[in-house]
């Protein structure tokens, strides 16, 4: 199954997908030393982001993302994309700075349509989001 | 209030200096949606706040974003002449921070063993963060802040302390919590 979005942050990467019906900031919900969600009694508290497609709903801010972002990359444990309703200006940037390939406004709601492990080609560059095996 | 999380300028009706009422904080315009915030989520978001095992209080911590020279001088009020437990850090702009000298609180504060720190936010906080502070690494803390307290729970993994400004107080006089979760109508 092929949807297409709109571009953040150009790159491709692919693997599978953790889906989480809530909004995310880097800073604050991921450790950067583990890739884990490190926020207490965040319903994915301990699932481990690194190398993973990670679909969620919006950004939600603080000012530390960009740097927070760029910490888990150089550690080798951000996502390797990201897919997302609607970023805002604040996960935008920090996306950008750290390069993870990332889109957002879909055309169908992907947080509904991926599930958990289901695995995901995410072509950022072109806007094309690709689920295997749908 | 200018905030730079995802959602950059926040108006307090009755509170913030261009929201007198609902219509000026609004720009004449209508809402483009309304949330409704009743007793349930305010107990849920107070419980999300309070990430805590026991009552032993280590650290206590104000003013995040920064504290205004009235709360300085109503803590400098209620901790004159004590030692404190535990220790306190007061976020503080620069500006207020040289005020509060002015007025003596700062001095009060500082015998009672707390510390200003200007243009510190919490995130940055070298009492309760291991990479600044190592060993000595305060494993809780209790704030009036939630801003802190989401903070300093997830990214320092530190037990944390949400009330109200008097509870952390108390505990900083005591080295112990005794807060309770506020009676919301």
């Amino acid at each position: 199954m092929e949807i297409k979005a709109h571009t953040v942050s150009a790159g491709k990467a692919e693997g599978k997908a953790v889906v989480y019906n809530g909004p995310f900031a880097f800073l604050g919900d991921l450790d950067p030393n583990t890739g884990k969600i490190c926020m207490p009694r965040h319903t994915l508290e301990g699932v481990n982001l690194a190398h993973k497609i990670f679909v969620f709903t919006t950004g939600k801010g603080s000012s530390g993302c960009d740097f927070a972002a760029w910490n888990a990359k150089k550690n080798g444990k951000s996502p390797a994309a990201i897919i997302c309703l609607e970023s805002e200006p604040v996960l935008s940037g920090a996306v950008i700075a750290a390069e993870i390939p990332t889109v957002d406004r879909p055309d169908v709601n992907v947080v509904e349509i991926i599930k958990t492990d289901d695995y995901v080609k995410v072509d950022a560059t072109s806007g094309i989001i690709e689920i295997l095996d749908k | 209030m200018p905030s730079s999380g995802a959602v950059t300028l926040a108006h307090i009706v009755g509170t913030t200096p261009e929201a007198p009422t609902l219509e000026a904080a609004l720009g004449n315009r209508k809402n483009q949606q309304v949330i409704k915030v009743g007793k349930r989520e305010m107990q849920e978001t107070w419980e999300r706040l309070n990430v805590w095992d026991d009552d032993s209080v280590e650290h206590v911590t104000f003013g995040c974003p920064h504290a205004t020279i009235d709360e300085i001088g109503r803590i400098a009020s209620l901790i004159q002449g004590k030692t404190l437990k535990t220790s306190m850090l007061i976020g503080v702009s620069a500006a207020v921070e040289a005020l509060a000298r002015q007025q003596g609180w700062a001095t009060i504060i500082e015998k009672a063993g707390g510390h200003f720190l200007p243009a510190c936010p919490s995130i940055a906080n070298p009492f309760t963060r291991a990479d600044i502070a190592g060993d000595r690494q305060a494993k809780s803390a209790a704030t009036n802040s939630a801003r802190s307290a989401h903070y300093i729970a997830s990214v320092c993994g530190v037990n944390v302390f949400f009330g109200t400004e008097e509870e952390c107080i108390d505990a900083a006089i005591t080295g112990k919590w005794k807060g309770k979760m506020p009676k919301w109508k």
